[in-house]
């Protein structure tokens, strides 16, 4: 047992270099003497948003941020402009201006003040913006809303506080005198400007560390409230729908977006970045005009809805970094993420600001049809969602102000949150080999099963790993049912060879576990269980929700989304087929999918939140891909870690915002490698993220099953990836042996494709993504290779 | 059909056929916002395959310059690149390493269109608003002089006074004779001298040769046929040349690309394309990278067999996809450069491993180094083991090494049915000299044994059986009904007479026969030897051949039946029923013969099994005859009017009962929205 792995610390030992570290970085430069250098085009490809980009040095830059935007006020500017310290803690002061529903945050530590104002308005000399749009960037909050009489998407209007209250501000005013900078001015409104008979806000219920806010809209007859409340560890704001009025007929709440230019910053004088958790992690540097603007739903768009966006924002959080280690903002939505959307806009036509909030959709438009031609009307529901919004802000400063910090804040939240616990201590890295058991052939008539891989197999190959020293295995058996695999879920709980499963399941050891992938959200009119009309889901306007498609080696089926509710039933009915064997789930495509649906009534995503829960809570063990949040509890390894986001033009950085969440939590493994188009390159990612290889394999040649549905599974033979296998497993433990169960602490670009990621026992490993050999602070890191540092 | 395929299975995957709105683009494995697909030949489909290229940030600053609606792009052999910036009136040559731009033609291009440059790094350009086109030269003070102007040709038959002359397009072949696409010129691309003489066109599109425009072409003179079918060639819409100087063409809503040699002759063409081709290119190994108007890239080999598909239409600016991609080119890398005049931005693209590798793989394999080519090539199909081309290289790499048993089995994966011929005749004379002496021995045996019977008839008790089992099988009307289609073989007018008065066959059995003539049609369909055989074992869907077979066969039925009752026919429906389906027995008989004989058939022999086949269909035709005249006993001219006044009856009925079959559903579909809509107000 500790062979294999004393086998690996000590090959991981052979190629640890501990050098002493250099206090002035030096970096050699490419080889030029006879070798072929860096192509240029590849030199571009390691600049671009496909890696972490090196953080803003120039001190120029630096130093206008430090000395002209480094926002402070004094107490009297703060009363000036109507701001009443109301809330404090050791590391925090909270300012709140009422009427506007404003925030001044101070970080009491680094004395770093951030503003829901966009701050510096009017900085070019003159008035930069017309009233309604000094309005919104004034206004704490800002309500979308629809008029009953004309509910259609192109009628609904966002306003701020302000400008219902139909404020103004004094004539000539906007502009900063630069010469006498006051950077009060442009916030100043006339106060006789203020209608109190449109809006009115009224603090209540106040202590030392909590106040709920009435915010009462008069102009549309809708009041609510909403609750701040200052915690040891940040702001925490909650919108609380069930106080939610609307007293009139004429106007319904759609949405609130609460503190909406709080961290925003201006046009390109701030040296951060927004971290946006958009596939594995993504940074927009905030020091470039871009002229656009992101918009996503958090968990993924709404299929029973309305899908409008690529972004899988698998995370209910987001970071505004304005100085790379100095100040940064980590924002969690706590609860009522299934219904609030991600927003950004950029500096560019419309605005000097680069600023990014959520948005609570409190209710929805959506489609009602009326024929089978899709003819039909927009319409809202009667009653608003019931799920209580809460976001919580928190401050980060010094080595905590970066993406890393951001994303190991958000990991602490979720710890304190779910109560999470390593859901095991791992002794080696995990490696995640999905064996493809069974699939349907077409045939003379039908299909008939084709045996792709046998148990036996499965249990020698296991055996023959371990032998190389590979103990730690987490196994997934697809096509396990007699049912067959692609499409063809749910699976009705006959398996394929019981007691060739059984004799293999005996052979394994505690290191070794074995999943059932299943799947109750998607399935398609293929599999021999489901039922149209009962089990497929419907969406928000009753329409079922299938798809037609034409996959090769078969001809056209319809693909459907299953009904929550059904597929808890159908769940309860199967569960003991794994139970009884103590065997784990995979579910596929359960972790990343969420949507509202309709049965019998409207049904919100938090149901079939709901619903999954039920499900993976009952099951013994989970391994689900590229889960949202509400999924990880339950999990015990995360599968498919996206290896990149969605590749927005505007974004300029890829970063592991994720895997560092699951460090130490849950291993987390790359898509099936045997599709890996970019050779090494992948590898050293895996390594820089701290991600773990899997596989998909058959015993039989994969051409066999070239006319099934699992054709796109192009290439699986064991005999053509056993060595690989071995070789990449080496390298990746070689690499994170020793900083198993360890959590990232820092992760640093030190020069074009050289990377430092460093552990919290200080273990670093340098990854050189570039074809030539760096040398940095005295380690020298062969191209496209890496080294760790004791 | 296969554009249409392509189209369906790309769409698949970007915008699925859905009762709710389209899903988005989504991001893939290897982290791309596409899919890449190659072309299957053995599945005849594209096909998922591991991803090419990968795409890089988009540059919209070229060297302190933007540019606007940029129409084309080329790249010198020092990868320095020319773009037609048609908004700006100039080109580009931008030094991507240092970036570093030099404006081309300010103050003389108006709306420069198309770009090209030569071997010495002279600078084409073809200009839309000046109707000209020029050459620039870079001169000692490093700057871009015009040198030469391509103008409208006078005092020529090529060109009359009102003729437009719209270059829109250039290229220059390794002879720097210049090539200039004029817009909507349906004589071909108009060839210059460098000097700037015009000489001739060239590459102009054809009329296809069907039969339709074969029977205008008779009747009607060309101007007839242009100005009433507009039957005239299509213009060419793009051009590029390759390394050997061929002249590659596009044109819109045609398929893919043509490769001209130079005798305006096609060389080679891709196999299959996309229509909607916007600009062409050819790389280093002489691989050809088209895209299309929607952003679809297609990479080829030199042959015009599809490597790659990959990127498409941009929906929310994502990097790789593309808006209005305009021009393309590749570097001596492999790089990939799109202009896109929407976004106004430049598009690089980097080749992945694997790409790399199949390039590797391809040039050996088209230099002829085919045992070098195989190691590549054995890595490519590990990467991904339905790569047909892969397993086509390796068929071709262990023929040229002279094992042709493993060139087979490569050839058989991936269907190549020239090469599986080639080495299946090398196996099979390998076989056949291995076993020569056991197989004489065999044949002498047999003779032998034939003489031996005739004299001393040993195998007389194997008739005696034969007779018995007859004869206790004869008590049984069902066995003689079976056995009488043999009888209408031999006599086909008292065949026919008896099933017609005699009820020598029965519903019962004519349905029997029936079937078997299916189950003989299905083996035919599944067995039949692939290169015989292009129907995928796996797209064969029973319930679609058997509406195929059958729904025809009773439309004749019924059809003849009706047509012969009111034209004096003598058959009943039942007679029509037996005697249609007595005649299929040569059918039943042939095809599996045909099935069994093309297992060991080459394309060499292939005449044995096309000569079977076609007299296979004469036959049937002539009992076809014969039973409408039996049967109805019709005179020659009335066999063969009742006939054709059948087959039109069935196409009548056919449409009949799809109108009926429309307006069922449109009845059902009414009845669906009155349900729906009450549901919707409820």
């Amino acid at each position: 047992m500790f062979k294999p792995i004393m086998r690996f610390i000590l090959s991981a030992i052979a190629v640890i270099s501990v050098t002493s570290i250099l206090t002035s970085p030096s970096i050699t430069p490419p080889q030029h003497n006879g070798t072929p250098t860096l192509n240029f085009v590849d030199e571009q490809l390691l600049r671009s948003s496909r890696y972490t980009q090196m953080d803003e040095t120039n001190s120029a830059v630096l130093n206008r941020f430090a000395d002209e935007f480094t926002l402070s006020y004094t107490p009297s500017q703060l009363d000036l402009m109507g701001f009443e310290p109301v809330m404090e803690n050791e590391s925090m002061k909270l300012y709140f201006e009422k009427d506007s529903f404003s925030v001044i945050m101070n970080n009491k530590i680094s004395g770093y003040y951030w503003s829901s104002r966009a701050e510096y308005q009017g900085y070019s000399g003159s008035r930069e913006d017309n009233t309604a749009a000094r309005n919104l960037m004034n206004s704490g909050l800002w309500v979308d809303y629809v008029r009953t009489n004309s509910v259609s998407s192109s009628t609904i209007r966002t306003d701020s506080l302000y400008h219902l209250a139909n404020v103004a501000y004094p004539e000539n005013s906007g502009g900063l005198d630069l010469n006498n900078l006051d950077l009060t001015a442009p916030y100043l409104i006339n106060q006789a400007s203020y209608d109190r008979t449109k809006v009115t806000t009224t603090i209540q219920n106040t202590t030392s560390t909590s106040m709920d806010i009435l915010v009462d809209i008069k102009a549309l007859q809708i009041s609510f409230k909403v609750n701040l409340t200052l915690t040891d560890t940040g702001l925490q704001t909650s919108f609380d729908t069930t106080t939610v009025n609307e007293t009139g007929s004429t106007f319904r709440l759609l949405a609130v977006s609460l503190f909406p230019f709080l961290g925003s910053t201006r046009e390109d004088v701030y040296p951060g970045y927004f971290v946006i958790p958009d596939g594995v992690g993504t940074l927009i540097r905030t020091n470039r005009r871009y002229d656009t603007s992101f918009q996503a739903d958090f968990y993924g768009s709404d299929a029973g809805y309305r899908r409008t966006s690529i972004p899988q924002l698998s995370l209910p959080m987001y970071g505004v970094v304005h100085a790379v280690n100095q100040e940064a903002l980590l924002v969690v939505i706590e609860s009522g993420a299934e219904h609030a959307s991600l927003h950004a806009n950029f500096w560019g036509r419309s605005s000097r600001y680069h600023r990014i909030h959520t948005r609570f959709h409190y209710r929805k438009i959506f489609r009602q049809l009326i024929n089978q031609a899709g003819d039909g009307f927009e319409t809202i529901a009667t009653e608003g969602v019931t799920t209580q919004f809460k976001i919580k802000y928190q401050l980060l400063n010094d080595q905590h102000a970066n993406y890393i910090g951001v994303a190991n804040a958000y990991r602490q939240s979720l710890i304190n949150r779910f109560s999470l616990e390593p859901t095991r201590v791992l002794t080696q890295p995990s490696l995640h080999l999905a064996y493809l058991v069974n699939e349907q052939e077409p045939t003379f008539f039908g299909t008939s099963s084709l045996q792709m891989t046998s148990y036996s197999a499965i249990r020698q190959a296991t055996e023959r790993f371990q032998e190389a020293g590979i103990t730690a295995q987490d196994i997934s058996l697809l096509g396990w049912s007699q049912d067959g695999y692609r499409y063809r879920a749910p699976y009705q709980p006959q398996f394929i060879d019981s007691s060739g499963l059984n004799s293999f399941l005996a052979s394994l050891n505690d290191e070794q576990h074995v999943y059932l992938a299943h799947n109750y959200t998607r399935s398609s009119e293929l599999s021999r269980r489901v039922q149209r009309e009962r089990d497929v889901a419907r969406n928000y306007s009753k329409v079922l929700m299938e798809q037609r498609v034409s996959r090769l080696g078969s001809n056209p089926f319809d693909l459907y989304t299953l009904n929550p509710d059904r597929a808890l039933a159908m769940w309860e009915s199967d569960h003991g087929a794994f139970t009884s064997r103590n065997l784990g789930a995979s579910f596929e495509s359960m972790g990343s999918n969420l949507f509202s649906f309709f049965d019998g009534e409207r049904q919100s995503r938090s149901a079939t939140i709901e619903a999954y829960q039920s499900i993976l809570s009952t099951s013994p063990s989970n391994l689900l891909a590229q889960a949202n949040e509400y999924a990880l509890p339950f999990m015990n390894g995360y599968l498919d870690m996206p290896i990149t986001n969605a590749q927005y033009d505007y974004y300029s950085d890829l970063a592991p915002i994720i895997p560092t969440v699951l460090k130490g939590i849950m291993p987390a493994y790359t898509p099936y490698l045997n599709f890996n188009a970019l050779g090494q390159d992948r590898l050293l990612q895996m390594i820089d993220f701290g991600i773990f290889p899997s596989y998909i394999l058959t015993e039989r040649p994969t051409s066999d099953m070239r006319f099934t549905l699992s054709n796109d599974f192009y290439t699986t033979a064991l005999n053509d990836f056993e060595d690989e296998i071995l070789t990449t497993y080496e390298l990746i433990a070689q690499a994170l042996t020793p900083v198993l169960n360890r959590t990232i602490v820092n992760r640093e670009v030190l020069a074009t494709g050289l990377v430092r990621v460093t552990y919290d026992h200080d273990v670093q490993i340098y990854i050189n993504y570039a074809p030539y050999v760096q040398t940095i602070d005295g380690v020298t890191v062969a191209g496209q290779s890496f080294e760790v540092i004791q | 059909m296969k554009t249409k395929l392509i189209y369906s299975l790309l769409g698949l995957s970007l915008l699925l056929m859905t009762s709710t709105p389209p899903l988005p683009m989504r991001v893939e494995a290897n982290g791309l916002p596409y899919d890449t697909y190659t072309y299957s030949s053995s599945r005849q489909q594209v096909v998922r395959t591991q991803d090419a290229y990968l795409p890089l940030s988009l540059t919209y600053d070229l060297g302190g310059y933007t540019l606007r609606s940029p129409e084309d792009i080329v790249i010198d052999q020092q990868n320095k690149i020319y773009i037609a910036d048609r908004g700006n009136s100039r080109v580009i040559a931008y030094n991507i390493e240092e970036n570093d731009a030099q404006l081309i033609g300010e103050g003389i291009l108006q709306q420069p269109m198309g770009v090209a440059v030569d071997n010495l790094g002279r600078v084409y350009v073809a200009d839309f608003g000046t109707k000209q086109a020029y050459q620039f030269t870079l001169n000692n003070e490093s700057e871009y002089v015009l040198t030469t102007t391509y103008r409208k040709p006078v005092n020529t038959p090529f060109f009359g006074v009102n003729d437009p002359f719209d270059p829109v397009k250039i290229t220059v072949d390794k002879g720097n004779n210049v090539y200039v696409l004029l817009a909507g010129n349906i004589n071909g691309l108009g060839q210059f001298k460098n000097d700037g003489e015009f000489f001739g066109f060239f590459g102009g599109n054809r009329i296809p040769n069907t039969l339709e425009n074969t029977v205008r072409s008779i009747i009607f003179d060309e101007q007839q046929r242009r100005d009433w079918f507009q039957m005239v060639p299509k213009p060419v819409y793009n051009v590029s040349v390759d390394e050997a100087g061929l002249i590659l063409t596009t044109t819109k809503t045609e398929d893919g690309y043509l490769k001209l040699n130079i005798a305006n002759v096609v060389y080679n063409q891709a196999d299959w394309g996309f229509p909607t081709i916007e600009d062409l290119t050819v790389g280093p190994y002489n691989n050809v990278f088209t895209i299309t108007s929607d952003g679809y890239i297609v990479e080829y080999d030199p042959s015009g067999n599809v490597l790659f598909i990959f990127s498409g239409p941009d929906v929310l600016g994502q990097k790789g996809l593309f808006k209005a991609p305009t021009g393309i080119a590749v570097d001596q890398q492999n790089n990939l450069y799109v202009v896109d005049k929407t976004t106004n931005a430049l598009q690089i693209f980097v080749p992945t491993y694997f790409a790399n590798l199949v390039h590797q793989a391809i040039d050996l394999y088209f230099d002829g180094q085919y045992a070098l080519a195989l190691e590549p090539w054995q890595e490519v199909l590990r990467m991904n083991r339905l790569f047909d081309l892969a397993n086509q290289g390796l068929g071709d790499a262990y023929f040229a090494l002279g094992d042709y048993a493993t060139a087979l089995r490569y050839y058989r994966i991936a269907r190549d049915q020239q090469g599986y011929s080639e080495a299946y005749w090398e196996v099979r004379n390998d076989f056949l000299l291995s076993a020569g002496s056991v197989l004489v021995w065999g044949l002498l045996l047999l003779v032998v044994l034939t003489i031996v019977n005739s004299f001393v008839p040993i195998f007389s008790w194997t008739k005696g059986i034969q007779v018995q089992v007859h004869q206790s099988l004869k008590s049984f009307k069902l066995y003689r009904e079976l056995l009488f289609p043999f009888y209408v073989l031999k006599n086909p007018s008292d065949g026919f007479y008896g099933i017609k008065r005699e009820k020598k066959m029965s519903n019962v059995s004519a349905t029997i026969y029936l079937f078997i003539f299916f189950t003989v049609y299905l083996i035919w369909l599944y067995e039949t030897n692939f290169l015989f055989n292009n129907q995928l074992p796996s797209d064969i869907n029973i319930g679609e051949q058997a509406i195929t077979l059958f729904v025809p066969f009773f439309f004749w039925v019924f059809a003849n039946f009706l047509v012969s009752s009111v034209r004096d026919g003598e058959g009943t429906l039942a007679n029509v029923y037996q005697a249609s389906s007595a005649i299929l027995l040569p059918a039943i008989i042939v095809l599996p013969i045909l099935t069994l004989v093309s297992q060991a058939l080459t394309y060499n022999e292939s005449f044995i099994y096309d000569i079977g086949f076609q007299l296979l269909i004469a036959t049937l035709v002539i009992y076809f005859v014969l039973m409408v005249k039996e049967i109805h006993f019709y005179e020659g001219k009335d066999t063969f009017s009742n006939i054709f006044v059948s087959l039109f009856t069935s196409l009548m009925m056919a449409a009949m009962l799809l109108i009926v079959f429309f307006l069922l559903s449109e009845v059902w579909q009414l009845i669906l929205d009155i349900i729906q809509e009450v549901n919707a107000n409820v």
